[in-house]
């Protein structure tokens, strides 16, 4: 499988930090393999189409923004990502 | 040699009570600082900050935010887009770090720069927290003052702007995928309003009794209304946004409300008089640049501007400084330029100084 692309948005304010920290609780337990990583510049942010913060791109689309996921919302989106 | 005994004791008693005094006002200082916060817990926080918590984060989960970024886009009208930029802030920007992404977002993907830039300057002003804690603490006319000059000078320099660098496109359009989905507008409108009707009578300087009664009534209403039309997963929602939202604003505020209290112990009043007491070009320029460079948390404004309103500073002077200040700082410049370029980015700083400080000016002839 390949590995998946997890971008997350935010500037770094606590709600941005909550959503990278629920993305990486659900993550680790699905046993995702996937690279997960911090975006906090706005050019590269508009680039992916985020245009609310915090945000979560998947493999390059963006699955959710604006909101803090709850860990369902999340585990939902990994699942219709692998599949 | 006993004299010279004498003249050391002195002098060592001497600095022992300058010591004493030193510490003495720095105790003072730091007293002024957790007096301030005191009096600012019990006034305001209570009074006007917690139902505004609340109607924010009622605003962050009901209010179907594509429905107006949609008139935001490449496509839609100017006069429009202009228009929703300018008020919009008021439901997009509950927190201050929205503002950056969507205005980049609205700039390269969107509407363009000039309804960018409207966004960029009045989200921080018209954002409702703002608007009721500057009417609350510094007045109802500052309040309103600060709301309807933000929107008017946000559209002005955002067409002022677009004018300048005329010659630029924004490519791609603005899409908001996500479709949430979204209540019947009856449902939101009504518990809305009665979250603000719960924040005006609890200000309201009305008899006790009556005060209590009409909260009494309201959330019972909201009792009703809730458990109507209202899920237990979106109340929970809507308690989540809420409770964010203050944790993220909230201890910075503090940390900005001791700071205004110290500032009113340790400024000496003369230089407040002397630089922004009265109402001229002058004093407003001062206003606008220090406001514009200073760099302020969200809400933090307010109480610093009512301590240097205490000090002696006008009310032209104060609107000034609102108006500069929350929606340009040091750091924010720099990311602006970033997204901008240096070019632009200048232009934008020159005309929010400009404009602020002839708007606090008109409104210290008031």
């Amino acid at each position: 499988m390949v590995k998946m692309k997890i971008e997350i948005c935010g500037p770094g304010c606590p709600r941005c930090l909550s959503t990278e920290e629920i993305v990486r609780k659900v993550v680790k337990r699905m046993k995702v393999d996937a690279e997960i990583k911090k975006i906090s510049d706005f050019n590269t942010m508009a680039d992916l189409g985020v245009i609310m913060t915090p945000a979560i791109v998947v493999n390059g689309k963006v699955k959710i923004q604006g909101k803090i996921p709850t860990e369902e919302e999340v585990e939902k989106i990994l699942k219709d990502e692998i599949n | 040699m006993e004299g010279t005994l004498e003249n050391s004791d002195n002098l060592v008693v001497q600095r022992a009570k300058d010591i004493r005094s030193e510490i003495m006002d720095l105790f003072s200082i730091l007293f002024s600082g957790v007096n301030a916060l005191q009096e600012y817990l019990l006034e305001h926080v209570l009074t006007c900050l917690v139902p505004a918590f609340f109607i924010a984060g009622a605003i962050a989960t009901f209010i179907a935010k594509e429905s107006v970024i949609r008139h935001l886009g490449a496509k839609a009208k100017k006069s429009i887009s202009y228009t929703v930029a300018s008020i919009s802030g008021a439901i997009l920007a509950v927190c201050s770090c929205t503002i950056l992404p969507l205005f980049t977002g609205i700039y390269k993907r969107g509407a363009g720069l000039g309804p960018a830039i409207t966004f960029l300057f009045s989200g921080p002003a018209i954002n409702l927290l703002a608007i009721i804690y500057s009417a609350g603490l510094l007045g109802f006319d500052i309040g309103i003052a600060r709301a309807v000059a933000a929107i008017l000078l946000s559209i002005i320099i955002g067409l002022t702007m677009d004018y300048l660098f005329r010659n630029e496109e924004s490519k791609g359009d603005l899409v908001f995928e996500e479709k949430t989905k979204t209540k019947p507008k009856i449902q939101i409108i009504s518990f809305i309003s009665i979250l603000v009707l719960i924040l005006v009578i609890d200000a309201a300087q009305i008899e006790l009794a009556i005060k209590i009664l009409l909260l009494t009534i309201l959330l019972f209403t909201l009792l009703i209304v809730l458990k109507l039309w209202y899920s237990k997963k979106e109340i929970e929602e809507w308690l989540n946004a809420t409770w964010n939202l203050a944790k993220q604003i909230v201890p910075l505020l503090l940390v900005g409300i001791f700071i205004a209290g110290v500032i009113t112990a340790i400024v000496p009043r003369e230089i407040i008089e002397n630089s922004v007491g009265e109402n001229s070009i002058t004093s407003n320029l001062i206003a606008s640049i220090f406001g514009a460079f200073m760099y302020f948390a969200t809400l933090t404004e307010v109480p610093i501007v009512k301590s240097l309103m205490v000090l002696g500073m006008d009310k032209g002077p104060a609107l000034a400084l609102l108006l500069a200040g929350p929606s340009l700082s040091l750091p924010s410049m720099l990311i602006i330029s970033k997204v901008l370029g240096l070019k632009k980015a200048v232009a934008y700083i020159f005309l929010v100084i400009i404009f602020s400080t002839l708007t606090g000016f008109v409104f210290g002839m008031l």
